[in-house]
């Protein structure tokens, strides 16, 4: 694995050079005659090439935050921006690896690593020119030629001069349709089929189906999928989740590596907080955030940490710090931002000697954070 | 006895066959013993009015039977071949217009709109007793073939609908936000995503239904038909024609039993299915 140079510049990016911009995003929803807030005031950006994680406790909002990027889900106030465009819903310029059920049971595992391209190519030229050749074929073929035949048939007892016009057409469309079928799928294949090999499969996998897949391997071929697409951004809801510890390792590698490869910007929502800080080149920790006199009211999540770490490199001086800071986190997740000590400030794993001031910081607490 | 519940306790294929016979071959003992116990007493005591051939006849009456049924008669017609063939392309007809429910199933599964509009009512259409409409279709459509298949139609596609509708909420919204960024179109995810998945489930589906769209054919022919088995066989009860009635409706299970068979195999050859190649 190569050593990633750490990020040092802190001089913020203009607004269009973000991949990702979320504003004042806050989702919420009816709840026992109130609101149950998810998601609390967050803005978020993310440029082109990084690599976020994003950790927190269960039911904290990671997911959610994923779905506002996917598209599948909406803020209830605020706006997500993706390459400049607002999201208004699930489109092929993001792609998505679950930690399940991302793979087409029905399709081989070549077909479905190269589904997305026969889909793209499909649907344009089908626009102009197949789709009305088809529709007029299956209705030639299913209804009218069957129907027209009888009817003669029973009539004159032979194929009229009709049935013979409207032979050649009905071929033309066939043929038409078949050709660029089986170019499509074909360009389609090789592509796939060379992912494949690059994902660490063989040949003779590719005729498989996903059943017959380990788990480890289906993820592979669901990261392939998206992977083939060039997507501007690949979101990963907590993908390696139903791994044991070894494939895990195995499959931290392989998205470190695709991620290398292509140059993708990567979304990576994980509970494993090792895991985040040994992927992402910045961590994400959203947490509930706590208001009342007390503390005691959950007002939806916040980010609590943001901060460039190394990124698939955790080099043995810095281990010990980022052990610490994993702990941290942990502490946060486990009581809430509010209730947490809250040492945030100047924790920059991406330096091994970035870590100062901690003990002053210790001392801040939930009632210092939020004066 | 222990061993009969160990998981791992294996049957070998052949005594598989043997246990699987044996309910035929002892059904067919106690056939074959009451026939003759009820001629034996017929022969035995003169008194005690038994028609043994009417009431369980042996197997070579039944033969002889079968054998009048499949001999052309006077206006050459061999009533059998037609019974059976009459029988069944009213139950194919069915069928195959039944199967179309699983279109309607999918776009209800797939569509909001389609869903809001037909669910409520194909559940409540789901709950109407068939046999109870059979009068009502036969006042409004006639005693022709219409009746019939409408009978299977209303009877088996409701249910049908709403085991694809079902089938197809089955499948995690995950598959349909990942088709979506491999650019799927709303109508590419309902037939190259999701049809094809349900598709192994409603063959099973229509599997299930055959017994209850046997059953209307049979109920539709006993109204008012030229032909099939329901007929046939309604009409040999005023004669008490046991060897004619018998083999008509090991017949009519036998298709049943070959076409079950035929769908377990279609089943089996869906792309991803267990034991699909």
């Amino acid at each position: 694995m190569t050593n990633l140079e750490p990020t040092t510049d802190t001089t913020p990016a203009a607004p269009s050079d973000y991949l990702i911009d979320a504003q004042s995003i806050t989702v919420s929803y009816p709840k026992d005659h109130g609101q149950q807030v998810i998601l609390n005031d967050i803005d978020l950006h993310v440029s082109k090439g990084e690599f976020v994680t994003v950790v927190g406790a269960s039911g904290c909002g990671k997911s959610t935050m994923l779905s506002l990027i996917l598209g599948s889900a909406k803020p209830t106030s605020g706006t997500v921006t993706v390459a400049g465009k607002q999201v208004e819903r699930v489109d092929r310029d993001r792609g998505i690896v679950y930690q399940t059920y991302t793979l087409f049971k029905h399709l081989t595992v070549l077909d479905n690593i190269a589904l997305g391209l026969m889909l793209e190519q499909t649907t344009v030229i089908e626009k102009l020119l197949v789709s009305p050749l088809l529709l007029l074929e299956s209705i030639f073929d299913s209804l009218l030629l069957p129907l027209f035949t009888a009817i003669t048939r029973r009539v004159k007892g032979a194929a009229t001069e009709q049935e013979k016009a409207l032979a050649e057409p009905l071929a033309f469309c066939r043929a038409l349709k078949w050709l660029h079928y089986f170019k499509v799928r074909k360009e389609a294949r090789r592509a796939a089929g060379e992912l494949l090999l690059d994902i660490g499969l063989t040949a003779a996998d590719g005729d498989k189906y996903p059943g017959e897949l380990s788990g480890g391997m289906r993820q592979r071929v669901a990261i392939a999928q998206s992977v083939i697409m060039r997507p501007q951004i690949l979101l990963m809801d907590e993908p390696f989740g139903a791994l044991d510890s070894n494939r895990r390792k195995v499959m931290q590698d392989f998205i470190h590596d695709q991620w290398k490869k292509y140059g993708l910007t990567i979304f990576f929502v994980t509970h494993d907080l090792e895991e985040a800080v040994k992927l992402g080149t910045r961590l994400i920790c959203l947490s509930q955030y706590w208001s009342g006199p007390n503390g005691e009211a959950a007002v939806g999540a916040k980010i609590v940490v943001d901060r460039k770490v190394m990124g698939g490199d955790i080099m043995p001086t810095t281990f010990a710090r980022q052990k610490e800071f994993i702990d941290l986190v942990d502490t946060i997740n486990t009581m809430g931002l509010s209730k947490a000590i809250l040492p945030m400030a100047d924790f920059d794993l991406s330096h091994p000697d970035a870590i100062t001031n901690r003990n002053s910081d210790h001392t801040a607490t939930a009632k210092q954070e939020q004066s | 006895m222990a061993t009969v519940f160990r998981s791992d306790s294996k049957i070998s294929q052949r005594t598989k066959w043997i246990l699987g016979l044996l309910p035929f071959v002892l059904l067919i003992a106690a056939w074959l013993w009451g026939a003759h116990y009820l001629r034996y007493i017929e022969t035995n005591f003169p008194d005690i009015e038994v028609a043994a051939s009417k009431l369980m006849p042996l197997p070579g009456e039944m033969f002889d039977g079968l054998l009048r049924s499949a001999t052309p008669d006077r206006n050459h017609e061999v009533r059998l071949v037609l019974d059976a063939l009459a029988s069944m392309q009213r139950f194919g007809i069915g069928l195959a217009i039944v199967s179309l429910g699983v279109i309607v199933g999918l776009y209800m599964g797939t569509f909001p709109i389609a869903e809001a509009l037909l669910y409520r009512f194909f559940v409540f259409a789901d709950k109407v007793p068939p046999l109870l409409l059979l009068p009502v279709l036969v006042i409004v459509l006639g005693v022709g073939e219409e009746s019939k298949t409408a009978l299977i139609v209303l009877g088996v596609m409701p249910g049908l609908i709403l085991e694809a509708h079902t089938r197809i909420k089955e499948i995690p919204h995950e598959q349909i936000f990942k088709a979506q960024t491999l650019g799927a179109s709303e109508s590419e995810i309902a037939w190259r995503i999701l049809f094809p998945q349900i598709l192994p489930k409603m063959i099973g589906a229509l599997r299930s239904n055959f017994k209850s769209a046997w059953g209307y054919v049979i109920a539709g022919e006993t109204i008012a038909a030229l032909h099939g088995i329901g007929y046939r066989v309604y009409l040999l009860k005023r004669t008490a024609s046991m060897d004619v009635i018998v083999p008509y409706v090991l017949l009519a299970t036998l298709f049943m039993f070959l076409l079950d068979f035929l769908f377990q195999w279609l089943e089996r050859q869906c792309p991803g299915e267990e034991g699909a190649k």
